[in-house]
C-alpha cells in the first residue's frame, strides 16, 4: 500500500530530505519511500516510482511517500520522517524561530546570519539580517545581480558585510561557515572571490605551518563591473582593521579590468602587506602596485608567507624528479591508454588546472563543460572525449544533483566510466573537506580504483591532491595515506598536480 | 545607523550564528562548538495583489 503525507508550506533543504528518505528506505518492511519538496521534477520522480500524487501540489509543499505491506508500517515510517524532520528545524534545545524578525537581537545576540535557500527567498532574508545589524553569508545562488548589488549598498549603509551570493567558503573567528575548512589561527587574512581558490590558498599557508586569521569570501560576481567590487574592499578594511592579521591575501579568477585596478588601488592604501591572485592574469595587472601579484593559488600562499618575514617550504617536486616521476608512472601503461581526464569538484580549481594545461600543452587539444578560452566546449558533457578537464560543480551537472562536495555520487559513477574507458591514461581528482561537506569524500574513490584498476591488474595514473586542514572532521592525514597506499599520487596542491597532469599529457601527445 | 552597527566587534572571536537554509550547515556550527540557531524557515505564502493592497490599507 502506498501512503502520501503532504506538509503543506514547509520547506527543508534537499540534502536533509535525501537523508530522511534514506533513512526510512532503510526500515524493516518498508519497501520504498521518498520525502521530497513537491517540485515538478521531484513530482515526475514520485510518479515514475508509482505513487499516485494529490492534485494541487507547489513546490512549497513537502511530500512524505511510503510503500509498505500495512498501514502500521507506513505509520511508523512517516512518525520517524516527521521526527527527523522536526529535529533537523528545531536543533538543540532552545527557542524555535520561524523568521528573523521572531529574534529579539537585544535578548539573544548574534553576528551573522549564513543563509543556503533556494536564490528566490535568499535576499529578503539577507535585506533583514542586514536591516537587524547583522553580517551575511549567502550561500545561495540563483539571486539576481540586481539583488546582489541591492544587498551590498545596504550592507554599505548599515556597515555591514555582505558575502555572497554564491558564497562556497568562510572562516570568522576561527569557524568554518558552508563548505569551509576548519583552519589554523595565524597572522594571514585572506579575501576571495572564489571559493575552493580562498580555501586552496588557506589550507596551504596552514600546511606550510601558518595559520588564517579570517578568510572572507565576496561570492563569484562581486569583481563583476555592476557591483564593482563592493565586498572585497569591506573584507580588505576589515582585515586591515583586526589586530590578528598581519598580511592579507586577495584571491580571485581574472576579473573586470577597471575593478581589479580599484582594488589593487585601494589595496595601496592600507598600511598591511597584500599579495593577490587574478587566476589567469600576468604581471602587468600589478604595475605601479606595491601588492605583489601572484600567478597560482600556491604562489599566492608563498608569497604570503614571504611578506610574514618567513621562507616558505619548497612544495612539489622539481621539474627533474617531475619528469622522472611521470616516465615511471607512464612507461606501465598500454599503447592504446593515451588520454587524460580530470574530474573536478573545485571551480576555481577547474580553471587553474585550465590554465596549467593550455600554457604547458599550447598543441594538445582539450575539452570541457565550461565556456571558456582555454579549451573547446564538450559537445556532452555526459561523455568524455579525447583530453577532457571537466567542473562537475557546474551548473550542468548541479541542475539535477547536489554538488559534488556534498554527494560525490554521481563524480564517482563518472570515476569508474572514466576508470573502464580503454583509452583512459590518467585522471585527476581535487577532493575538498570540512565540517560542512560530505564526511568522506575520498575513500569511495580509493574504493573504485582498487575494484576497477588494482584487482584486475590494469595500469591507470591517477593524480590527487586535498583541499583540506588538520581539524577537518575527514582526517586528511589518514585519507591522504589511504590513496598513496592505493598508489594514488598525492600532490601538495591542486596546481601540483596540475604541472604533473600537464607533462603527462604531453608527454602521452608525444607518444602518440 | 550606520555609526552604531560599526562599534560591533569587526572580526568577532567565535560568531554567533543563525544558520536559514542547509540543515548539514548547522550541524557544521554546532561540531564546532558555535552558539547556532537553525531557523524553522517556511517559504512566504503567495498573496494576491487585491490581497495585500487591502492589508496595506488596513496597517
Amino acid at each position: 500500500m502506498d501512503t502520501i503525507i503532504v506538509k503543506s508550506n514547509r520547506y527543508v533543504d534537499s540534502v536533509s530530505l535525501m537523508a530522511v528518505g534514506d533513512r526510512l528506505k532503510g526500515l524493516h518492511n518498508i519497501q520504498t519511500a521518498e520525502v521530497q519538496m513537491a517540485t515538478p521534477a521531484n513530482r515526475e520522480l514520485l510518479e515514475e516510482e508509482g505513487f499516485s500524487l494529490p492534485e494541487g501540489l507547489t513546490p512549497n509543499d513537502l511530500v512524505i511517500a511510503v510503500r509498505s505491506e500495512t498501514k502500521d508500517q507506513a505509520d511508523a515510517a512517516v512518525k520517524l520522517a516527521e521526527d527527523l524532520l522536526d529535529h533537523k528545524a528545531s536543533g538543540e534545545e532552545g527557542p524555535v524561530y520561524h523568521s528573523l524578525r521572531e529574534i529579539d537581537l537585544a535578548e539573544d545576540s548574534y553576528d551573522l546570519v549564513q543563509i543556503s535557500l533556494p536564490g528566490e527567498y535568499a535576499a529578503a532574508e539577507a535585506r533583514e539580517a542586514l536591516r537587524k545589524g547583522l553580517d551575511v553569508f549567502i550561500f545561495s545562488d540563483n539571486v539576481s545581480l540586481d539583488e546582489e548589488l541591492e544587498l551590498k549598498k545596504l550592507g554599505e549603509e548599515t556597515g555591514r558585510l555582505v558575502m555572497g551570493p554564491d558564497c562556497g567558503v568562510g572562516l570568522i573567528g576561527g569557524v568554518a561557515l558552508a563548505a569551509g575548512s576548519i583552519i589554523a589561527s595565524g597572522p594571514v587574512g585572506i579575501v576571495g572571490a572564489s571559493g575552493s581558490g580562498a580555501q586552496e590558498v588557506a589550507c596551504i599557508i596552514e600546511r606550510c605551518g601558518y595559520g588564517i586569521s579570517t578568510l572572507i569570501g565576496t561570492g563569484g560576481r562581486d569583481l563583476y563591473p555592476e557591483i564593482g567590487g563592493i565586498s572585497m574592499l569591506r573584507g580588505m578594511r576589515r582585515l586591515e582593521e583586526n589586530p590578528d592579521t598581519r598580511v592579507i591575501v586577495l584571491v580571485s579568477k581574472l576579473a573586470d579590468r577597471d575593478v581589479m585596478e580599484k582594488i589593487l588601488a585601494a589595496a595601496d592604501s592600507l598600511s598591511k602587506p597584500v599579495a593577490a591572485v587574478f587566476l589567469g592574469g600576468d604581471e602587468k595587472l600589478f604595475a605601479g602596485h606595491r601588492t605583489k601579484g601572484a600567478f597560482s593559488l600556491e604562489e599566492a600562499a608563498l608569497t604570503a608567507i614571504r611578506l610574514l618575514g618567513e621562507t616558505p617550504p619548497v612544495l612539489g617536486l622539481s621539474d627533474a624528479e617531475l619528469e622522472k616521476l611521470a616516465d615511471k608512472e607512464l612507461a606501465l601503461l598500454d599503447p592504446g591508454q593515451k588520454y587524460f581526464r580530470s574530474l573536478y569538484c573545485g571551480g576555481t580549481f577547474t580553471e587553474e588546472g585550465l590554465i596549467c594545461f593550455s600554457r604547458t600543452n599550447p598543441s594538445v587539444e582539450l575539452y570541457t563543460n565550461l565556456r571558456n578560452r582555454y579549451a573547446k566546449q564538450l559537445p556532452d558533457h555526459r561523455k568524455s572525449q579525447g583530453n577532457t578537464i571537466l567542473d562537475l560543480g557546474a551548473e550542468d551537472f548541479t541542475a539535477d544533483a547536489p554538488h559534488p562536495v556534498f554527494e560525490p555520487a554521481l563524480r564517482l559513477k563518472r570515476f569508474y566510466e572514466e576508470l573502464e574507458d580503454p583509452e583512459v591514461a590518467v585522471i585527476l581528482l581535487d577532493f575538498i573537506t570540512g565540517p560542512g561537506v560530505h564526511p568522506d569524500p575520498i575513500t569511495p574513490f580509493v574504493r573504485a580504483y582498487e575494484e576497477k584498476v588494482l584487482a584486475r591488474g590494469k595500469k591507470l595514473v591517477v593524480i590527487s591532491s586535498i583541499c583540506g586542514s588538520r581539524e577537518d572532521p575527514q582526517n586528511v592525514e589518514e585519507k591522504a595515506k589511504l590513496l598513496r597506499k592505493a598508489g594514488v599520487l598525492v600532490m601538495p596542491s591542486n596546481y601540483q598536480s596540475a604541472r604533473l597532469a600537464g607533462l603527462m599529457m604531453r608527454k602521452l601527445a608525444e607518444r602518440g | 545607523m550606520a555609526d552604531s552597527l560599526e562599534k560591533k566587534t569587526c572580526c568577532p572571536q567565535k560568531p554567533r550564528v543563525i544558520n536559514i537554509g542547509l540543515a548539514s550547515f548547522y550541524e557544521a556550527l554546532v561540531s564546532q562548538k558555535v552558539k547556532a540557531t537553525q531557523l524553522e524557515w517556511r517559504p512566504p505564502v503567495k498573496q494576491s495583489e487585491e490581497i495585500a493592497s487591502l492589508l496595506d490599507d488596513l496597517l
